[in-house]
């Protein structure tokens, strides 16, 4: 009897042993060079310079120069029948600009495709251009006297007492088309950019200098018209002290949801990259439509 | 096709098909001449292929002469037990029973060995005693009110066998009569009139058909290492081959690749939402309340539904004992009283109660004064607590009503003015400034349970109960003057249920289960959230939900045992779900083969499971959905998730002090939910809302899969106990839409886990070792980096993630000790333990990091605890 257990637990061991064999792990190391496409092609610009690059193993510098250009590619733009070649730009490598005699202004809601060979990879993506966007009206709250906050970095015991100007911007644009269809699915990404960077990361929470929103979910003030309103702090040494006068750039974007997902996934390069659209390779091609204004803020 | 068969089953499929027995011959000859009565008998079982089960005294010396050709088992048993007062009766397929002929009687009469199977120390009644007539080779297992009965048995006397894990198994005679026995098993070898110890001589599960099903005995889980010291049950569960909890020391339980919101974790039978403690560091089961826990891994039966992945099964103490019982216990984190006893004949109570004190200890709380005048509090507290209650009245030696209360809650207050946190000479010149913070949660139960023995084959038990679990959410920060976060969060489930369920001991072959059950479930959430940047840019987000729904189900299954080696457990569950109209037809079924009697057994399995509801959260907001537990219910738009099980196991026990087991196992699940982002993390103070579609954008349905293979061997010899288990465990999961080679590990993905335990007692000094080596967890590492600009920000440094979880933390590798003294004292009994965790001081990676900045990337790890030494002391009286 005791022999037949033995036998069949020599049985059972065996099975262990497949299924052991069976069991395998994930990983995947990349050893090959992956190509990197970056274009963005304006609304009711010519068309643009596009980059392309590739990655670098993780124990080598990653300069943004011909160490990590690509500089042999093939790049092709195609757009509503009309095929335009990329050819490099010599003067920085990795660039490449249009081969056309053409250089007309790309009219919104084109749809188009970029398409990159190298050394046997190819890597593509599509993306439309979306209507054109503009920055209408910019209104500036400044508050008479600086108000007192605690600075921190992160949530450290760490603490300070100081003091900051919250500025509060509103922008205003129109959304002059009609939201259906493909053009439903537009998305906007506003940012602020007041010269220096905020000291404390838990104020900073309290900030809000750029927010990327799908355009048809914000509220319509009639007409299609937005708004959309973000604060920034402007630090200062003391509760008497005025506010410098300073320059703040105002940027508004519309976009598809590629760039979104690519915009929103570009704040925690420890955690994660930015989301690609690009086939074959990683990267973002897309379409948008840029309105910046560079404004003076002045104490009131 | 559903699945395919790889070539890891093979081999357990041929080991499976060569255990099938031969085909039995039915053309009987018999030519006896003055033959003996055992030898005609033998020839009998030869042809026929058939058992026969008598005592030789009513054999010996009886000589018969005999002639029979033809097929009739029947008819031949006849030829030759003619003239010799004996008579054959046929208890089921192919095994008949010789007994003494009566020719007064019209029919012969058959009865029932019938009874309850208790605890010796406490009295109380075992759930899941295996109660086996080792002569028939059959048997059965008691049932919630520890009630058995092996019916139609022909007159006679029986050798009977009980066992139960963590007692020593007991034998005695018994005739079938109309009377229950009570029988009590003793976790030490104590005789008793009419009863005899044993050496082992069966398997330690003997009946048990359900392949993954572990019995896990009470009294057996105090003596293990625990984290803290705190007696709680998810810590010990996690010695079981196939069960993880996540990171170190985390409370839930991940089964075989399951996630923590797929198990289904009872209380007395009553759903319990969330049963954790301390941010699910502490489970909300306390081992000293409990008389046992069942734990099924993998395939289970009929009668359990409503998750996919596996069923805790916990019972509280009766307070069955015959006197009163105090004990009392301290431990780093909480302190605890338990009595249970008789209050009168017919009434028992079992009352615990348990609540951490470090608040008592470190709580702050004092006055802050600012420089303009402005009073806040500084406050720090933090405790949890569980109140346990249970009574119990026989109305009758066989009936007998119940009455469960549950509560726990664990309660969070912080209040930071950031005035405290300051250097004393530089004041905030406003007041109010400060960070608050209140998180409270807590389950309740209630059930009442009535049960009664209707006839002695029929066995009725019948419950309604409620179950309530909510968690309140608030937070406040205010760093300035002029912006705050002011946030009110509430989730709740609540449901009223009854259930019936009734045992039906039909014959020695069958046992039939059946019930019914019904509950409503309401589900309501709520958010109240203001973010108030600046004066004129104030976001508020109030949302309040309530869905309910209605969940009907009934089961009914068979415990048959067709042939002598043979054990089958059908079963089918039907349920439906009022949210989206879902109906649905769930089949079980199990198989056991005893290979060797009392030596090996094999196992199958399989059942199909239904998940009318998912536990999702918000993956956007720091300021809320942070401890709690967020239910929602199937509906139009997520439909529930569906399971298939797939086990086999076999047992052997080739030396009565070494049991071996093995389980192989393969599950599949449909429409559960994955976070749509693997990478997004709460990184914002507002998030898109708590309302239920908004919710589930950021997530999307899928499949899993899971499959591997437990190795368990478990050595028992004198005061020495010890067992070791390898685990082999794949789990994979991938977005609907995509195909099977998109499929990437799951969180927890511990393709390789070795467990052991060494444990020794003399009755005052008791010691146990446990070890931990496994594989680490999955994580994405990063192969390469890459720049890559943006028209409004510029270039960037990233890293190149190719896949998520492409790659795997270290092995980790943890040793645990509890070393534990009784004595007496003052006229009570002591128990000191000193629990370290941790042992060898290992400095375990438990996450890592890479920042793409660096000139060569690096990867910088977060270690785990290092060496945890805890005093426990505890009071019996």
């Amino acid at each position: 009897m005791r022999q037949r257990v033995i036998t069949h637990i020599a049985g059972l061991c065996l099975a262990a042993v497949f299924v052991w064999t069976a069991g395998c792990d994930a990983v995947e190391p990349v050893e090959r060079d992956l190509l990197v496409v970056e274009a963005f092609v304006e609304t009711g610009r010519p068309l643009p310079a596009l980059t392309v690059r590739r990655t670098r193993p993780l124990n080598a510098r990653y300069p943004f120069d011909e160490t990590t250009a690509v500089r042999d590619a093939e790049v092709v733009y195609r757009a509503d029948g009309q095929t335009v070649p990329f050819l490099p730009d010599p003067s920085r490598a990795g660039r490449y600009l249009p081969v056309t005699n053409d250089p007309a202004p790309v009219p919104d809601r084109t749809s188009f495709s970029v398409e990159v060979n190298w050394h046997g990879e190819r890597a593509t993506a599509r993306s439309l251009v979306p209507p054109a966007i503009s920055i209408d009206r910019i209104e500036v709250d400044v508050p008479p006297h600086p108000i007192p906050a605690v600075f921190a970095d992160s949530l450290s015991l760490n603490l300070r007492e100081g003091f900051l100007y919250p500025v509060e911007v509103t922008i205003w644009w129109d959304t002059d088309f009609a939201e259906t269809g493909a053009d439903s699915a537009y998305w906007v990404r506003t940012r602020l950019t007041p010269p220096g960077t905020f000291p404390s990361a838990v104020v900073g929470f309290f900030l809000r200098t750029e927010q990327i929103l799908r355009e048809n979910q914000m509220e319509d003030l009639g007409n299609g018209r937005r708004r959309w309103v973000g604060v920034y702090g402007v630090p200062v040494e003391s509760d008497t002290s005025r506010m410098p006068v300073h320059e703040l750039e105002v940027a508004l974007l519309r976009g598809t949801q590629d760039y979104a997902r690519y915009a929103a996934s570009r704040n925690a390069p420890e955690h994660r990259e930015p989301v690609s659209n690009v086939q074959g390779g990683i990267g973002i091609v897309a379409g948008v439509s840029i309105d910046r204004r560079r404004i003076e803020i002045r104490p009131e | 096709m559903f699945f395919t068969v790889s070539k890891c089953w093979w081999p357990i499929i041929c080991l499976l098909l060569a255990a099938v027995p031969p085909a039995y011959g039915q053309s009987l000859q018999l030519d006896l001449v003055d033959e003996a009565l055992a030898g005609a008998l033998e020839q009998v079982q030869q042809q026929a292929g058939i058992n026969l089960v008598y005592a030789e005294r009513l054999v010996d010396g009886r000589f018969v002469t005999c002639s029979y050709r033809g097929a009739s088992v029947t008819d031949a048993l006849k030829c030759v037990l003619d003239g010799t007062g004996l008579q054959a009766e046929q208890v089921r397929r192919r095994q008949f029973v010789l007994v003494l002929a009566d020719p007064m009687a019209d029919a012969y009469p058959r009865g029932s060995i019938a009874g309850y199977i208790r605890d010796d120390e406490t009295g109380e009644v075992l759930q899941g005693a295996h109660v086996f007539l080792p002569e028939l080779r059959m048997g059965t297992v008691t049932n919630s009110a520890g009630y058995f009965a092996i019916s139609r048995l022909p007159a006679g006397q029986y050798r009977v066998r009980v066992s139960y894990l963590g007692f020593e198994p007991a034998e005695l005679d018994l005739r079938p009569d109309a009377s229950e026995v009570d029988i009590y098993l003793s976790a030490t070898a104590i005789e008793g009139e009419g009863i005899t110890i044993e050496q082992r001589r069966g398997l330690p599960n003997e009946l048990t058909t359900v392949p993954g099903l572990v019995p896990v005995p009470a009294r057996q889980l105090a003596a293990l290492p625990t984290f803290l010291g705190e007696k709680d049950l998810f810590q010990a569960l996690q010695w079981v081959p196939g069960v993880q909890t996540p990171g170190e020391i985390g409370g839930e339980l991940i089964v075989r690749g399951g996630e923590s919101d797929q198990n289904l974790y009872l209380l007395d039978g009553v759903p319990v939402y969330h049963p954790w403690h301390t941010f699910s560091l502490f489970s909300t089961f306390q081992t000293e309340t409990l008389k046992e826990v069942r734990l099924y891994k993998g395939a289970f039966p009929a009668e359990f539904g409503g998750r996919l992945s596996a069923v805790m099964d916990a019972h509280v103490k009766d307070g069955s004992r015959p006197d009163i019982k105090v004990m009392g216990g301290l431990s780093l984190v909480s302190a605890r009283l338990m009595a249970e006893g008789p209050l009168t004949d017919r009434l028992s109570f079992m009352a615990a109660a348990r609540r951490s004190y470090l608040d008592l200890i470190f709580g702050r709380r004092r006055p802050i004064r600012s420089t303009d005048g402005t009073a806040d509090t500084l406050r720090i507290g933090y405790y949890f607590y569980d109140l346990n209650t249970k009574l119990t009245y026989r109305l009758s030696r066989n009936e007998r009503i119940s009455f469960t209360v549950y509560s726990g809650s664990d309660d969070l207050d912080v209040r930071i003015p950031f005035q405290s946190l300051l250097d004393p000479e530089e004041q905030i010149k406003s007041g109010g400034l400060a960070l608050a913070t209140a998180h409270e949660w807590g389950n309740e139960i209630y059930n009442v349970r009535y049960q009664n023995l209707l006839r002695e084959r029929l066995f009725l038990t019948a419950s309604i109960y409620r179950t309530h679990y909510r968690a309140t959410e608030s937070a406040f920060v205010q760093p300035t003057t002029s912006a705050s976060v002011d946030s009110d969060y509430g989730v709740r489930i609540r449901d009223h249920g009854a259930r019936v369920d009734i045992d039906y001991f039909h014959s020695l072959a069958h046992q039939i289960r059946g019930g019914f059950h019904v509950v409503e479930h309401d589900f309501s959430s709520m958010l109240d959230a203001v973010v108030r940047l600046s004066a004129g840019a104030v976001d508020s987000l109030r949302q309040s939900g309530r869905l309910s729904a209605i969940e009907v189900s009934g089961y009914i299954q068979d415990t048959w045992q067709p042939a002598r080696r043979w054990r089958l457990q059908p079963g089918v569950r039907m349920s439906y779900f009022t949210q989206g109209g879902y109906f649905n037809v769930t089949p079980r079924f199990f198989v056991r083969y005893d290979a060797i009697p009392d030596r090996m057994a094999f196992k199958a399995g399989s059942s199909m499971q239904v998940q009318y509801m998912h536990r999702i959260r918000d993956r956007y907001s720091f300021v809320y959905d942070l401890s709690s537990s967020r239910w929602i219910p199937a509906g139009r738009n997520v439909l529930p998730g569906s399971g298939l099980n797939l086990s086999l196991g076999a047992e052997a026990m080739p030396f009565d002090y070494l049991n071996l087991s093995a389980d192989v196992y393969w599950r599949r699940f449909r429409n559960v939910l994955f976070p749509e982002d693997e990478y997004r993390f709460k990184d914002g103070l507002e998030g898109p809302g708590i309302e239920v579609g908004t919710l589930l954008a950021q997530y999307t349905p899928g499949y899993g899969t899971a499959y591997g293979a437990e190795i368990t061997a478990d050595y028992g010899w004198g005061d020495w106990s010890t067992w070791l288990t390898y685990a082999l465990g794949r789990s994979f999961q991938r977005p609907a839409g995509t195909d099977p080679g998109d499929a990437y590990p799951t969180r927890f993905d511990i393709p390789h886990s070795f467990q052991g335990a060494l444990a020794w007692s003399n009755g005052r000094w008791t010691a146990a070792v446990t070890a931990e080596l496994r594989s680490g967890y999955p994580f994405t590492v990063p192969t390469a980096r890459y720049g890559i600009g943006d028209p409004l920000d510029g270039d960037g440094l990233y890293l190149h993630r190719p896949s998520v979880h492409n790659g795997r933390l270290p092995a980790y590798m943890r040793v645990d000790l509890a070393l534990g003294y009784h004595f007496s004292l003052m006229g009570l009994s002591w128990q000191t333990q000193l629990q370290v965790f941790n042992l060898t001081n290992r400095r375990n990676v438990i996450a890592r990091q890479y920042d793409p900045d660096l000139n060569i990337v690096r990867p910088t790890d977060r270690v785990g605890l290092p060496i945890v030494p805890v005093l426990e002391i505890g009071i019996e009286w």
